[in-house]
């Protein structure tokens, strides 16, 4: 008892000495410093929080520059607008903040501090009320495009029978899974075959024994292959293709070596990747190094398809060892396929406010709804 | 239909577990809303055991120490309600609330400074498990038989034999109807509460790591035990507080979750397009039902709740 007291007083003075630490650090610098806030995900997420976690603190440590990252107590507005503050006032003056959750944050914080540059993640004009305040830059990206490319990417090498899973019905995800219907659409149309998808959502972000059953499920039923989409939710597909030697595809980053090092090789086709990494980084090296802030200040950037080589785009599916490419979909055509997109000879549609039914003409689309 | 079998059998082990694990508390008089927090903390015990153990350990043995492990630490951790409602008398609920509260948090704190000094770039709160995790599942055909289902079938037995049968059970069930009456006849009602909560403690931690184990070979302990811990409490309420009313309550609410969740594997219910959201509610709604019109009898331990002061009548 004695010692467990005593082991009481040592943790509480010395969580009390790493606060007050914190507060001391308060002191204003004239350097840029960065600070990111997390969306209701975790910067281990596994998903766009982490990754723009990863890419601000990695440019912060290779610039030596201050950097950290808040986490709202709740799920709201108020909560998010509250960390921003936060962040403000211990002397951070960018501040990252991904996703579109933080639409109407931005609104109500971003002309409270027009000195503070706000870099947003995935938020478009909508949400943030029709224009950029002039102190923010938001970079959305063309999920559509890359789920495109991986749909048509998994009928190419001989999948017909698909499922798609997302995380939360978010727009990014939404778009995802409408583009990966389109494109395996236009793939079953071009080979002549007969496809079907089935489409649904886990309404979370990571996987558990529901949504593994629901995959079980799928497989069982003969599908072939699961874009899993949102985050942590690909343990389950994983999981259940492991058992009968499915297919899965990955969302954002090249999932090959995190899903086939876990669950058994050959299970990742390929990933349906967006360039948040590389974006982030961009926006502070041109605020930090470049000091050409003025060029991103109240824009909101589209990014997807820029060149005719895969790799500098901002949407697209691994060149390399991540995307299983055979005699029937090979890297040529992949790049043939980005230059046709390009171009604008194949076009995809961004909406997101129809059912997925209505972006296939030549398959079926099996609407299941959501799982939980 | 073996998929609605095999998921309908491991959804109501949990809950057999936790729920049988809350009967024993609440039938020594301790109301244990702490349920869910205990789940967590013994699915992280389990899951640290699975890190840490050598794989090259036999099967038998291999499970027999993951499971010892998630009992040791649902039982500590439930310890703390004891010592706080039993010695200290404190309010029964408010301790389970801030059990559940701390599960989760303490879990996530715990598991992320592990990960953290392995890897200072690892500030994720995962445990990863797919190895160990083969060691509980015995493949008969296209069904998956999970060793848990076994577990709590004897753990049924058991439990059902203990409280009914022995000196133990009865003299704990009388504490929990009338502990003042107990005492007068010799038994000691702290002891015999304090073992009402350790026995939830080590069947709470049981089902936690059963949980995990359920369908996933990683879990992110953030997330806690995904609200189990209540479910299993709405088990043991519509289960009369009996174990064998406990486990047939178990299968139901197992069933409808399995249900929801494969539906579409059956050509007449995917045909019928119901959203999974409707079979979610299934269980609920017949508890409600149920509940309706059978509260007049309610079974529930009359003395739970109140801590016991030998100066009452």
């Amino acid at each position: 008892m004695k010692k467990a007291l005593v082991l009481f007083v040592i943790l509480a003075v010395a969580l009390t000495a790493f606060v007050s630490c914190k507060k001391e650090s308060k002191a204003t610098a004239p350097a840029n410093q960065i600070a990111m806030v997390t969306d209701y995900g975790d910067i281990t997420d596994q998903s766009f929080n982490q990754t723009t976690y990863e890419a601000c603190r990695d440019y912060a440590a290779a610039k030596g520059l201050k950097f950290t990252y808040k986490k709202p107590t709740g799920d709201s507005t108020a909560e998010r607008v509250k960390m921003i503050v936060a962040a403000i006032e211990e002397g951070y003056n960018i501040i990252v903040m991904p996703g579109f959750a933080f639409g109407e944050a931005i609104q109500e914080a971003a002309p409270a501090y027009p000195d503070v540059k706000f870099v947003a993640l995935d938020v478009s004009e909508f949400d943030l009320g029709g224009k950029a305040p002039a102190n923010v830059y938001s970079a959305v990206y063309q999920e559509e495009l890359a789920g495109y490319m991986a749909g048509y990417a998994a009928v190419k090498l001989g999948y017909t029978k698909l499922g798609y899973l997302g995380g939360m019905a978010v727009p990014a995800v939404i778009r995802y899974g409408y583009g990966f219907v389109q494109g395996a659409d236009a793939a079953a149309k071009e080979l002549g075959v007969k496809a079907e998808v089935k489409y649904t959502y886990g309404n979370q972000f990571f996987g558990d024994a529901d949504i593994t059953a629901a995959m079980d499920t799928w497989y069982k039923a003969g599908t072939e292959l699961v874009f899993a989409c949102g985050g942590g939710i690909y343990t389950s597909a994983a999981e259940a293709a492991a058992k009968v030697g499915g297919k899965v595809i990955g969302v954002d980053v090249d999932q090959a070596p995190i899903i086939d090092g876990a669950y058994g090789k050959g299970i990742t086709v390929t990933s349906a990747m967006k360039g948040l990494y590389p974006s982030t980084q961009a926006a502070l090296k041109t605020i930090c190094e470049d000091n050409a802030w003025e060029t991103l200040a109240g824009k909101v950037a589209n990014l997807g398809l820029v060149s005719k080589d895969p790799d500098l785009n901002y949407v697209g599916i691994p060149t390399g060892a991540g995307t299983q490419f055979s005699a029937k979909f090979s890297l040529d055509d992949y790049k043939a396929l980005v230059a046709d997109m390009l171009d604008g000879k194949i076009k995809v549609d961004s909406s997101i406010d129809v059912a997925p039914s209505k972006m296939a003409k030549n398959i079926t689309v099996i609407d299941l709804g959501t799982i939980k | 239909m073996l998929l609605l079998i095999q998921y309908t059998l491991i959804f109501a082990s949990v809950l057999i577990l936790v729920a049988l694990g809350g009967c024993y508390s609440e039938h020594s008089g301790v109301i244990n809303l702490g349920l869910e927090g205990i789940m967590v903390m013994g699915a992280l015990g389990g899951a640290l055991a699975m890190r840490y153990l050598p794989i090259s350990i036999p099967g038998f043995f291999y499970i027999l120490l993951v499971l010892l492990f998630a009992i040791i630490v649902g039982v500590a951790y439930s310890a703390l309600l004891a010592v706080a409602a039993i010695n200290f008398k404190a309010d029964q609920t408010i301790v389970g609330t801030a059990l559940n509260m701390l599960g989760t948090a303490a879990a996530t704190v715990i598991v992320k400074a592990i990960n953290t000094a392995r890897n200072p770039h690892d500030v994720s709160s995962i445990i990863q498990y797919i190895e160990p995790k083969k060691k509980f599942i015995v493949k008969m055909g296209a069904f998956e038989f999970n060793w848990f289902m076994l577990i709590t079938l004897i753990v049924l037995g058991c439990a059902w034999f203990v409280l009914y049968k022995t000196k133990f059970g009865l003299r704990l069930m009388a504490c929990g109807e009338h502990p003042q009456a107990a005492d007068s006849v010799g038994i000691n009602v702290l002891k015999m509460r304090w073992a009402g909560v350790m026995i939830s403690g080590g069947l709470g931690g049981l089902g936690g790591v059963c949980y995990i184990l359920a369908g996933v070979s990683e879990w992110r302990f953030e997330y806690g035990v995904a609200g189990f811990g209540f479910l299993a409490l709405a088990v043991m309420i519509f289960g009369q507080w009996k174990p064998t009313k406990i486990a047939l309550a178990a299968l139901m609410f197992g069933f409808f979750r399995a249900l929801s969740n494969t539906y579409f594997g059956f050509g007449f219910l995917t045909a019928l397009n119901l959203p999974s959201t409707f079979y979610n509610m299934m269980p609920y709604i017949i508890s409600i039902i149920v509940l309706a019109l059978t509260s007049k009898n309610s079974k529930a331990p009359k003395a739970e709740g109140i801590p016991y002061d030998k100066g009452q009548r």
